[in-house]
């Protein structure tokens, strides 16, 4: 088809859009939510991509007034999946029905017009616009060609009230905490009459408190007749908001239960297709001699303004030591400073006894540091580079990868394709561009080239941050099986369980300086989480004024 | 003194004109996230459409409605190229100005032959209004491409900020995957900015052809698109702010010529930098507050993931 | 845009069948002009003036082509080397802009001619033996006209609209302004420099400053000067053509027209390169040459006062 015969075509379509829109106005069905969507099933659903089968027969189903969560692994076809229900992709088998009638849905206006709304993971919003005007977009106007804001603006004020989700109408987008931003998307979605919600890991960028108001939320309106449908892997979330569960596995259907019958572990083993340690075996290993010392450390942050403010920590051979704090408060450049991507002001550091304070960055890696960086992204791998170049990265100037000036690539490939099995790297090829795996296949390329080269010293900065379960676990095991071998562990984490669980004894960092090492035995998260506030009882509250000191710069 | 005011302003006004018209299209189709390199050749082909058909026809209403016709088409190519295809706007852009500069040659020796004159758009006096001393006859004695220009400033203002229409267009221009994910078609609503804009340069070649300079020859534009384009960055995307750009460059060349006039003892080549030179020392020192670009300008838009 | 247009059809079939008796293969001569050849001004007259020495020497003797409209001097360097490889005997850039690369252009092809003008002084300190240069006294022709327009303004106000100040333009302006002054002291000469020769808003609005400033009689350069004529007419004011017969632009505006012959320095250059001498010489017209020469329209210079005769408006016998 011509573009000439599509623009007329749309002109159009425009008319008859306009005249449906304007009637389902007057009837009311833009504002008062008497919901009108009862059932809704999607009945084997197979979406293909090049080279990947993302759903594959899939089939699901949402009842009026239910919270129903739809979990699974990264890449297991959650996110797939609704946006075929949202009408952003078209399925190539299989069909959706809504109150027992099939309907195709071709795109998000067809979702809307049937009463479906949806909450993308990341926003979808125009942040130069208003609440009011990010509300009111697309939508036909009551006043025809004139917008239509204040009438907007007092719907959303309802809605507001009603749902409690508080934000202002009239308010720029961009000004708002990303809390707000999630309120909006939700009024964006009852506004349009949505009966179903789809809400993508909604709580993945949220504070606890923003988490709270949000399930509030989603409750008041499951009361009022409205079905949600929750994307997560969060399970002890999902327990705790939805009534019944969906569990997607590659593409399929691994089951759907009722959450009150089922246990976190019992979601987890679905999820992954086979028992997963939520709580990790930490046998005791015997400590050994300090590898790892800070005796005084001071060093500047991006900025030039101090961030580490006189550090002293050891750590020993077989021993996890865990690094607690709100982001910010010099976590980033204690890592840097011992793996040398940082210069410190004063103070020294100390590796197996030696000095090391000036050395750099790759005498230190000679020397037994490894480092699995914060960023993984930019710091921890070339993005362009193959996985083989990428495992290869720190290693290339050493027999048998290299001689003389020469590289020997049937060594590397070996060493690559062992890598790859023993890390379980789901990779199509050892020649893949890594830019196009997944971040858990990522981090584990990074440990995999990190942990291969025995290290004395690791450092692990937020290890497990965005990954899955079965990734997560996967590389907690990791770093326990180093500390059983005996290296020296600095694990750097904002996961206060993770902390929690994993080390054998816990460093506080607050505004650059470590306030408190407790024992694993000993401590409990609230007093870890007191420490993290800048102390005692009384300092907590001063800390939420106080000035972060050094916010990353990533 | 007042004479000299009236001259410089009555000037300004005149050359301001088609600046104001392909800008402020310009500042719908950039809104939307489109940029449109090639206004100067629109402006070119819509001042020879003008004048062409104001000559045979007799009719310089024809004429200006001839010359937004022909805008409207190559903005409807370069939509085609720059949306529906997703070439490189830049590139595109400049590839319409190179075809619109060759063809509008290539017309200007098959039907015109030389260098013709026409009896031009004439002034129109706003019963009243044009009696007013002063301001009288140098704001209400224009011919009817200046008010309209001058009109379209609020019309563009309230489109962008008043209508739905003119959401989608920011929306479009600043989140296209956000405004789709609401049903905007992002890529009609850029057609259609895209389109207007050009209809906009093709009358802003008209109020050159058959109403400033009364003739047509090839390259008549002289690059006066680009400055329209500069213009729109210069305004922020705004309207009201594109117009004061736009005045502010027009009166600073009127206000240079009449230095010259007078005979004030500074060299030609000096006062002739001044617009360049104003321009840019404005857009230095201007704040930089919320006139940044929309966030999809020159993007392409592509329904992915 | 390059546009290579080849006037005329080539003779080579019949000077073939006839035999060698005429003097051999048309001398080609290749134009590279700035504007179109129908601009009213500059480029115009030159091609005109070829079209008459075609006629003069006969097409089985001479052949002109031309690349019009060349904004773009990259271009013009490709549609010059273009000429100099088809064969071409002289190839000609019409305006200063074009000297370097002609300057470089005849260096590799030494057995071409290459001519620039105006204004052409400056090239010719390179001592090229294959390159032309050609001038146009316009200081004596901007005098004459300068000195009656002094004369006939009632205002006392004349003015000028010019494009860079080199060259001819430079010449005109100042020998006008001086032949005024030299006629009326007190003529207020105004002038304006509009940097571009292709500028005709800034011409235009130039005019409208001058009309309104109270001159009476305008003049000036370039192609982006047809505007300019355009406010005189609309104000009545005069209009003094420059460089061709301006006046069929407007009848009864253009009083007069100072006019360009180039054949007089084209003529010697065809001349030379059939001698065999294939550069070196500077041309220049003149009003002693002839090059140069004013020719007054008097639909314009009187039409006014024989119309007021005719309809009895104006006594002429009271």
């Amino acid at each position: 088809m011509t573009a000439a015969s599509i623009h007329i075509r749309s002109f159009l379509q425009e008319g008859t859009r306009f005249i449906a829109g304007a009637l389902h106005f007057l009837k009311g069905t833009g504002m008062k939510s008497e919901p009108v969507l009862s059932t809704l099933e999607m009945k084997g659903i197979v979406k293909r991509f090049p080279g990947v089968l993302a759903n594959d027969g899939v089939d699901f189903d949402v009842r009026a007034g239910e919270i129903h969560a739809l979990l699974g692994e990264n890449g297991a076809g959650k996110s797939t999946l609704m946006k075929v229900l949202y009408g952003m992709y078209s399925p190539d088998e299989g069909q959706i029905l809504i109150n027992g009638k099939p309907v195709t849905l071709r795109s998000p206006l067809d979702a809307i017009s049937h009463g479906i709304g949806m909450i993308h993971q990341h926003f979808m919003l125009v942040p130069t616009l208003t609440v009011a005007e990010n509300v009111a977009l697309g939508l036909s106007s009551s006043r025809r060609i004139v917008l239509d804001l204040d009438r907007v603006t007092e719907k959303v004020h309802e809605l507001s009230e009603a749902y409690r989700l508080r934000v202002d109408p009239s308010e720029e987008v961009w000004r708002l905490s990303v809390g707000e931003q999630q309120r909006v998307e939700i009024l964006k979605a009852l506004y349009r009459g949505a009966d179903l919600l789809i809400l993508d890991e909604p709580t993945a960028v949220l504070t606890p408190q923003d988490v709270d108001e949000l399930f509030n939320t989603l409750r008041t309106m499951s009361e009022e007749g409205h079905s949600l449908v929750f994307i997560s892997h969060k399970l002890p979330e999902v327990l705790r908001l939805s009534a019944r569960a969906t569990v997607l596995r590659d593409g399929r259907v691994a089951g759907s239960v009722m959450t009150n019958a089922v246990s976190q572990a019992d979601l987890a083993c679905m999820m992954v297709g086979r028992e997963v340690l939520l709580r990790i075996d930490h046998p005791d290993v015997e400590r050994g001699d300090v590898r790892l010392m800070l005796d005084g450390v001071h060093a500047d942050g991006d900025r030039g303004f101090p961030s580490l403010c006189g550090i002293d920590l050891e750590v020993h051979a077989g021993e996890i030591l865990g690094i607690a704090g709100v982001s910010g408060n010099g976590q980033r450049e204690l890592a840097e400073v011992i793996a040398g991507t940082r210069s410190i002001s004063a103070g020294t550091v100390t590796l197996n006894g030696e000095d090391m304070t000036q050395w750099s960055t790759h005498r230190r890696l000679e020397a037994g540091i490894a480092h699995i960086p914060e960023e993984r992204m930019v710091d921890g791998a070339v993005q362009e580079f193959s996985v083989e170049e990428n495992l290869i990265l720190k290693n290339h100037g050493h027999a048998p990868y290299s001689r003389g000036i020469f590289m020997n690539f049937k060594a590397i490939a070996a060493m690559a394709d062992r890598l790859i099995q023993r890390y379980d790297i789901k990779t199509p090829s050892r020649q893949t561009q890594i830019g196009s795996l997944s971040g858990g296949n990522m981090q584990k390329l990074i440990l995999a080239r990190e942990i291969s080269r025995n290290p004395d010293v690791l450092i692990a900065a937020q290890p497990t941050r965005g990954l899955d379960i079965g990734a997560t676990e996967f590389v907690h095991q990791q770093i326990v099986a180093q500390r059983a071998d005996g290296t020296a562990i600095l694990l750097i984490s904002e996961d206060l369980d993770e902390v929690l669980s994993l080390s054998d004894r816990i460093a506080v960092m607050y505004e650059g300086s470590v306030v408190g090492v407790v024992d694993r035995k000993s401590a409990t998260a609230n007093e870890v989480g007191r420490m993290m506030a800048g102390g005692g009882c009384e300092a907590a509250g001063a800390r939420s004024l106080a000035p972060v000191s050094e916010p990353s710069a990533g | 003194m007042t004479a000299v005011i009236v001259g410089i302003v009555s000037s300004s006004l005149r050359l301001v004109t088609p600046y104001l018209f392909a800008a402020i299209g310009e500042t719908l189709s950039q809104a939307s996230g489109v940029l449109n390199l090639g206004l100067d050749g629109i402006m070119l082909i819509g001042a020879y459409a003008a004048f062409y058909v104001g000559i045979t026809t007799g009719s310089l209403a024809l004429g200006v409605i001839a010359a937004g016709l022909a805008g409207g088409l190559l903005g409807f190519i370069m939509a085609f190229v720059s949306v529906s295809m997703r070439a490189d706007q830049g590139v595109s852009g400049i590839a319409l100005y190179l075809f619109c500069l060759g063809l509008s040659e290539m017309l200007f020796n098959q039907t015109l032959g030389g260098v013709r004159t026409i009896s031009g758009l004439q002034p129109i006096n706003i019963p009243g209004l044009s009696k007013i001393p002063v301001l009288g006859p140098i704001l209400f004695h224009q011919n009817i491409l200046v008010y309209i220009a001058f009109a379209l400033v609020p019309i563009a203002w309230f489109v962008l900020n008043k209508t739905p229409f003119g959401l989608k267009i920011r929306a479009v221009g600043e989140n296209p995957h956000a405004a789709d994910s609401l049903g905007v078609r992002v890529r009609r609503v850029r057609y259609q900015t895209v389109t207007l804009g050009g209809v906009f340069a093709g009358i802003a070649g008209a109020s050159l052809s058959i109403a400033l300079l009364n003739l047509f020859q090839p390259n008549l534009t002289n690059g006066m698109g680009f400055i329209a384009v500069a213009l729109v960055y210069f305004g922020g995307w705004r309207p009201v702010r594109v117009l004061l750009g736009a005045l502010l460059f027009s009166t600073v060349n009127a206000l240079q010529i009449w230095a010259q006039v007078e005979g004030i003892g500074i060299s030609p080549y000096l006062t002739l930098m001044l617009p360049y030179v104003i321009t840019i020392v404005v857009l230095a020192t201007m704040k930089r507050r919320n006139s940044q670009a929309p966030s999809a300008l020159t993007k392409p838009f592509e329904r992915g993931q | 845009m390059k546009k290579v247009q080849v006037l005329l059809a080539i003779l080579g079939m019949a000077l073939l069948t006839v035999g060698f008796s005429a003097l051999g293969a048309p001398l080609k001569i290749a134009i590279i002009l700035p504007s179109s050849i129908n601009d009213g001004e500059w480029s115009q007259g030159l091609y005109q003036d070829l079209l008459a020495l075609v006629d003069e020497y006969g097409e089985d003797n001479l052949e002109v082509a031309y690349s019009e409209n060349m904004w773009n001097i990259a271009d013009a360097d490709v549609a010059a080397r273009d000429y100099a490889a088809e064969g071409y005997a002289l190839i000609i850039g019409h305006g200063g802009q074009f000297g370097n690369i002609l300057i470089e252009a005849a260096r590799d092809f030494p057995g071409t001619s290459f001519a620039i003008g105006t204004d052409g002084t400056p090239f010719m300190a390179y001592g090229l033996a294959n390159f032309f240069g050609y001038d146009a006294s316009a200081d004596e022709v901007g005098y004459v006209v300068g000195g009656l327009a002094a004369r006939l303004s009632e205002s006392g106000t004349v003015g000028l609209i010019n494009p860079i100040q080199s060259g001819d333009v430079a010449g005109y302006e100042a020998g006008f302004t001086a032949g005024a002054k030299a006629a009326n002291p007190n003529i207020e000469v105004l002038s304006v420099w509009t940097g571009s020769y292709s500028d005709s808003a800034l011409a235009s609005e130039a005019a409208q400053t001058m009309v309104a400033a109270g001159a009476d009689i305008l003049t000036g350069t370039s192609q982006a000067v047809v505007a300019a004529m355009g406010v005189a007419r609309d104000n009545g004011a005069l209009w003094f053509g420059m460089r061709i017969n301006q006046s069929y632009l407007a009848p009864a505006t253009v009083a007069l027209s100072s006019v360009y012959d180039w054949k007089v320095c084209i003529r010697p250059m065809i001349e030379s390169i059939r001698a065999g001498v294939l550069g070196g010489e500077l041309y220049d017209l003149n009003l002693a040459n002839g090059g140069l020469y004013v020719e007054v329209h008097e639909a314009a210079l009187f039409g006014k006062t024989i119309q007021g005769i005719i309809d009895g408006s104006i006594n002429s016998y009271p």
